[in-house]
């Protein structure tokens, strides 16, 4: 079977898009504790690709 | 560089530095013995742990008829932090805080989705900002005293697509308990500085916050409510600039698995079709073919679009069959 490659850039989007945790400020409402927007994350990647 | 002499001290005297941050835990250990905070926190775990507030009388009389508990609550706490920063201007308050010059907050008590904390607002710095023109709804019960300071807000609450804002007068005593998905505060104006204690649960949920016009109550953007989601959603998109092909049965199991978020899963669905095109195309034809899925409609239409495309892909169903 001959399958095509597909790009990711032109599969479509969701009509709304959703921003990641953290990124709806609130603005005038000053409803942060300030304690919910910082984050810490790990990534652990193989330094040699499984093809490389 | 100019080092004052104060931090010139504490650099040059670890024990210095260790005597000011021994006297800021003291007050916070004194306090949390305290009959009173000592009643509280033990509600407040309860609280978090997903008990009533109505069964829980020490915290719920924060948020009662009179201001006094909550006034009772905090004073002897900030009166043993500031007697300690009188003395020692250089310690760090053991409690989390944080401020951006017009909201200033001190994180009383944390566990699990509960928070504690106390708030207090700059009048002047409130004013210096511009109106609030957006309103936010999230996923949780909070509760809310005024302690100390006047002030105007609104009540804003969303009715159906409707935005409803109810003008309320903010002063010591006043005490309010809202669902935030359907209902928010905004402060408008306040008097000098408002203190105000504020008890929030959120709730586990992979439903984003929104934010709407308070014009219109169109809705102006949203975002993911679980940093969960968000970290799942970088890792799908980091495994897809990464060519990690095969990733591929994993990303085609978060795009099907309908305790994830919308967001979440159509981008683990987008990087799938493009690592493993056989695997995407499946997964896509499952999602378009489960009815009640919310991402049924626009998987259809994307496989529709896909197979006008490329006609070959009509054989990995047969396939699959």
């Amino acid at each position: 079977m001959n399958l095509p490659m597909i790009d990711v850039s032109v599969l479509p989007q969701l009509d709304t898009l959703t921003g990641v945790f953290g990124s709806l400020l609130p603005g005038g409402q000053a409803q942060s504790s300030g304690d919910e927007i910082v984050v810490l994350m790990v990534f652990l990647y193989d330094l040699l690709m499984p093809n490389g | 560089m100019i080092t004052r002499p104060e931090i010139a001290a504490l650099q040059a005297d670890p024990g210095l530095q260790a005597c000011a941050q021994t006297g800021l835990a003291t007050a916070l250990a004194a306090w949390q013995r305290e009959d009173a905070a000592a009643a509280v926190l033990a509600d407040f775990a309860r609280y978090a742990a997903h008990e009533p507030l109505q069964a829980l009388p020490a915290l719920a009389a924060l948020f009662g008829d009179s201001v006094d508990p909550a006034s009772r609550l905090v004073a002897p706490l900030i009166a043993g932090f500031c007697n300690t920063l009188d003395r020692q201007p250089f310690g760090i308050v053991p409690l989390r805080h944080f401020t951006d010059g017009v909201t200033s907050s001190l994180l009383l008590a944390r566990e699990g989705e509960a928070l504690l904390t106390l708030v207090a607002i700059d009048g002047a710095g409130l004013a210096a900002r511009p109106a609030p023109t957006a309103v936010c709804f999230g996923h949780a019960e909070e509760w809310e005293v005024v302690i100390a300071g006047v002030g105007h807000g609104r009540l804003v609450e969303r009715r159906g697509e409707q935005i409803i804002a109810h003008p309320i007068a903010l002063a010591p005593g006043l005490a309010l308990g809202r669902e935030a998905a359907r209902e928010a505060l905004i402060f408008d104006q306040i008097d000098g500085a408002l203190l105000v204690l504020r008890l929030q649960r959120h709730e586990q949920s992979t439903l984003p916050k929104r934010e709407f016009a308070l014009s219109d109550g169109r809705l102006l953007r949203q975002a993911s409510a679980s940093n969960r989601e968000s970290r799942l959603e970088m890792a799908v998109a980091l495994l897809g600039r990464m060519g990690r092909a095969d990733a591929a049965p994993q990303l085609a199991e978060i795009a099907r698995d309908e305790s994830h978020g919308d967001a979440l899963r159509w981008q683990a669905l987008r990087e799938c079709l493009s690592l493993d095109t056989a695997t995407g195309f499946w997964t896509l034809t499952a999602i378009a073919r489960a009815g009640a899925d919310p991402l049924a409609v626009p998987a259809g239409a994307l496989r529709a679009q896909l197979l006008e495309t490329y006609p070959q892909l009509a054989e990995v169903e047969l396939c699959h069959v």
